[in-house]
């Protein structure tokens, strides 16, 4: 058995080899690291509202140096028509008057205050710190988790559909119904293939991206969480590649699957706005198991690993029995 | 002119290119409906306080600027606020004054919200008696949007590479490709039916895109017409080559895919990043950024000039054709 | 080696392909399923080889049972060459002679240079990738790979489609040298030559049925008409005769200056199949 498992995984090895599959992972690596290491971390900021006071006659003193003066009232409405977020003060009658653009109701309540704060020069104080990131540290680990999952679901799925669409085409799948060898293993055999693949990128995604010091303490969870998506993933694509008649087929299904399953996700996952139904979606079970584990937070709760598990193996069942009718076919 | 209809109707009959037709048009739908929406959750502060800690009338206060969820321990607490997906601000009592929290990792937008609370409670009383004048802004989430829309229509106007790469690789995979050497038909005429292909797709698709979405003037509706026309002829011939050079359907799906992530990608990373000098040559390289920077000039701006992006785009289509034409013979000389 | 007995199938609940089928084959025959595309011999010979569950019936493969019999040990003791030359593109002929033999016990395989000179295959091709080959080298390979762990029963549909004249002459060659070695072969085909050079034993299987099962020169005897044609010369003139065989055993019946030639007129594989189902073999 261990001796037919090597010949199917040297096999499934150099197709992948091939395909120039490896070389692609190897590729998104490279590319995420850069723009991550030189585009995210740097344009991924957001600062507080630029304050612009009018105040031609000098009425307000012991103002902070956080507050831009202009000379004019076209002057300011000028630059608050182009710094949309911005606050302006007209202290042109001696005594302040806010102006903005309409944002939120509740984030224009904080623009006044938070404006007027400065007309004032109070104590300087720093909020407690209680975590143990920098922003910096928050934004590698975020785009390093959100690109890993991208990965896994669009780039190894399509992977893994590759490699067998060429072997549906060239007909070879019917031979191995009539080698002497366990069926299963030819499954076994391609999962296992893209599990170390991926967990290979994962490895390295987070040393490259996260530093080698942080990314030791999280590495062992982040690399079980992405077997439990590997597997899914690999899975979905091979019982796919069998139920679909072609590779035209499988892109759409594909389509469907990177757009509308990752878009509800990152939407619930990066932001405040949660949809109800979030709950009931697997994908984002398993990516906030990726990102709590590459934010150091432990994963703990044994009805996901169950479930995971229990998901794994109906997906196994149903590509083993869609296998096992895919050999019977014509050619 | 029969050949061309043949040629469209082969390609319509294909549910990868229908649905990439569509795509581009629902989602400027989408947004155009997403623009009614109220999503003023997403700009709003998030506080975090314990149970009993702030007196009601602080918590009141709090409100006025974003949502407040009450925990019951300091744990809880500082585990709401350590969490990645939001930006909480923990905020506890501090006798007569108030004291805040944070993971240390937020945006500085949160931390300095964070650092300036406490100097905003002190002045709250002030607060109340000050003079507003909210202006009128027409788009809440303009700026989002148009980044976008920008990005569905490039995906419309770029839409003709998918249905030419589709169609000269499903020719090779059926072996059409094999009659179409024997047919009476000059290498140009072969072209220009297959540029046609892509071209109407692609102008089609970014057409309804565009009239989903916008309400132009009739002067920019042209310029738009005009940056639709010109990347779409464009988008035509680089589906060309990828027709020609993939030897297989899933060869070609991968490289459109690669393609579509460059168009992307790129016209989006250098305005975000607000790339400037040789960096924004070095992306006109890619057609899809002048058609992004044309496409966000008459979104944004009451007098936009879009010359050269017309000019760029003009260059791209020029270029690449000759381009084809000279690989073709080459081809066909040492065939 | 192979017994059967009312083997039925359906794919579907309206879509029965085999309506009871009965044949033995003997150890070391050369058995043959002659029949038209649709008739049902792929699909009895995929219930055969185990690709194909749900029959009814009974079937014996080695003494065994095959609902029970498809195990390791019994698809190391088979080869099978499909309809279609089904190999690894990427790969070349050698690596993947390699890849299938390695699944085969070691001490049954048969040197894979040794296999493919036999076979004729070009030796310049032999690293190459298949997707670079013609159809006849595909065939080639394929067949290499069914023989390479010297099978028991030998499964061969189609053997030689694709394959030029002196590459059909070549497989037939080979198939007889399987057989004097005490291989079993069950030989699915349409081609009537296949079937009437090789077979020991036919039977015409037709929309789900064998109509008639024999020897190749038994089946054509059955339905002979016993009689020769004969060309000669007469006074200058070429004719033609056709005169009962029993006439011939006083001689030629007739004046003649010479005899050009004596043809008996027996019926074709072909003839025989058109007279028991009806249809042609295409």
């Amino acid at each position: 058995m261990w001796k037919n498992f090597c010949s199917l995984f040297r096999k499934d090895c150099q197709m992948m080899l091939d395909g120039k599959f490896f070389l692609v992972t190897f590729g998104s690596l490279m590319i995420y690291t850069l723009f991550i290491n030189f585009g995210y971390v740097n344009f991924m900021n957001a600062e507080l509202y630029n304050v612009y006071l009018f105040d031609p006659q000098g009425t307000q003193q012991g103002i902070s140096e956080l507050i831009a003066p202009v000379t004019s009232l076209e002057e300011l409405n000028t630059v608050l028509s182009e710094d949309v977020n911005g606050v302006g003060i007209d202290a042109s009658s001696g005594t302040p008057d806010i102006v903005f653009y309409f944002g939120s109701e509740k984030a224009d309540h904080h623009r006044a205050d938070y404006a007027l704060s400065l007309l004032r020069q109070d104590k300087q104080y720093t909020a407690r710190t209680v975590g143990t990131n920098t922003p910096e540290l928050k934004k590698r680990k975020e785009m390093s988790c959100e690109l890993l999952f991208i990965e896994i679901i669009a780039v190894g799925f399509l992977g893994i559909a590759s490699v067998l669409f060429k072997e549906k085409q060239m007909g070879v799948i019917r031979v191995h119904a009539v080698l002497p060898f366990n069926k299963s293993l030819f499954i076994v055999s391609k999962i296992m293939v893209f599990l170390l693949s991926d967990l290979i990128f994962a490895g390295w995604m987070t040393v490259l991206n996260i530093g080698f010091h942080d990314a030791a303490g999280i590495l062992p969870n982040v690399l079980v969480q992405t077997a439990i998506l590997s597997l899914i993933m690999s899975l979905t694509g091979f019982g796919c590649t069998l139920l679909l008649k072609d590779f035209r087929q499988f892109s759409l299904v594909y389509l469907v699957i990177a757009i509308f399953a990752a878009a509800p996700v990152f939407l619930s996952a990066n932001t405040s706005v949660k949809m109800a139904w979030i709950d009931w979606h697997p994908f984002y079970h398993v990516y906030m198991g990726l990102k709590n584990a590459c934010f150091g937070v432990p994963v703990t709760n044994p009805v996901y690993y169950l479930c995971s598990v229990c998901g794994i193996v109906i997906l196994f069942q149903i590509v083993q029995t869609a296998f096992h009718k895919e050999m019977g076919k014509e050619g | 002119m029969r050949g061309l209809m043949y040629q469209l109707k082969s390609v319509w009959k294909d549910k990868f290119c229908i649905m990439s037709f569509l795509l581009p048009i629902i989602v400027a739908l989408t947004l155009n409906f997403i623009g009614g929406i109220d999503l003023s959750p997403v700009s709003e502060f998030h506080f975090g306080v314990l149970e009993n800690d702030l007196s009601a009338e602080t918590v009141s206060w709090l409100e006025r600027y974003g949502s407040v969820a009450v925990y019951e321990s300091q744990e809880e607490l500082i585990t709401a606020i350590n969490e990645p997906s939001t930006n909480m601000i923990g905020v506890k009592a501090d006798g007569r004054s108030i004291q805040t929290m944070v993971s240390g990792d937020e945006l500085d937008l949160f931390r300095q919200t964070a650092d300036t609370l406490p100097s905003l409670y002190m002045g709250r009383e002030n607060a109340k008696q000050i003079s507003l004048t909210v202006l009128k802004r027409p788009d809440m989430m303009a700026g989002l949007q148009n980044i976008f829309i920008a990005m569905t229509l490039i995906v419309a106007m770029f839409m003709g590479c998918t249905f030419n790469a589709m169609n000269m690789i499903s020719e090779k995979e059926n072996g059409i490709d094999l009659v179409n050497q024997i047919l009476p038909m000059t290498q140009s005429g072969y072209v220009m039916q297959k540029i046609s292909v892509g071209f109407t797709g692609g102008c089609l698709s970014a057409v309804l895109t565009a009239c989903c979405y916008f309400r132009l003037p009739v002067k920019h509706a042209i310029l738009m017409l005009t940056l639709i026309i010109l990347s779409a002829f464009t988008a035509a011939l680089i589906g060309l080559f990828i027709g020609k050079f993939s030897e297989s359907l899933m060869e070609g799906v991968v490289y459109i895919k690669i393609i579509m992530i460059i168009f992307m990608a790129v016209p989006l990373v250098s305005y975000l990043l607000g790339a400037r000098g040789l960096i924004s040559v070095f992306c006109y390289f890619v057609p899809s950024s002048a058609s992004f920077e044309g496409i966000m000039n008459l979104a944004d701006s009451n007098k936009p000039v879009i010359a050269k992006d017309i000019f760029i785009l003009a260059a791209h289509g020029i270029i690449w054709f000759l381009l084809y034409l000279l690989i073709s013979k080459w081809q066909k000389k040492h065939a | 080696m192979i017994e059967v007995k009312n083997l039925t199938f359906s794919y579907r609940k309206d879509k029965q392909v085999l309506h009871g089928l009965n044949f033995t084959v003997g150890d070391g025959e050369i058995f043959g399923f002659l029949g038209p595309n649709g008739s049902g011999k792929s699909t009895a010979q995929k219930i055969l080889t185990g690709i194909l569950k749900g029959h009814g019936g009974y079937a014996l493969l080695f003494g065994q049972d095959i609902s029970t019999a498809h195990t390791q040990d019994f698809f190391s003791k088979i080869g099978v060459l499909f309809e279609f030359p089904y190999l690894y593109a990427n790969l070349s002929a050698v690596d993947n002679l390699k890849y299938f033999s390695s699944f085969y016990p070691a001490k049954q395989l048969r040197d894979i240079g040794e296999i493919l000179e036999k076979l004729e295959f070009k030796a310049d091709f032999m690293k190459k990738p298949v997707s670079s080959y013609s159809k006849g080298m595909r065939q080639r390979v394929s067949m290499a790979r069914a023989l390479i762990s010297s099978p028991e029963l030998l499964f061969l549909d189609e053997p030689t489609s694709g394959l030029d004249p002196s590459g059909a002459v070549l497989f037939r060659k080979i198939i007889e040298e399987e057989r004097k070695k005490g291989t079993t072969v069950f030989l699915t085909t349409h081609n009537m030559l296949d079937a009437d050079l090789l077979c020991d034993r036919v039977a015409f299987i037709t929309n789900g049925n064998i109509v008639a099962l024999d020897t190749p020169k038994r089946l054509k005897e059955q339905n002979s008409h016993y009689r020769v044609q004969i060309e000669y010369m007469y006074q200058g003139r070429r004719e033609e005769k056709t005169i009962e065989i029993p006439e011939l055993e006083k001689g030629i019946p007739f004046r003649h200056d010479e005899i050009i030639s004596i043809h008996s007129e027996e019926p074709t594989l072909e003839d025989m199949f058109i007279q028991y189902t009806g249809r042609g073999l295409s």
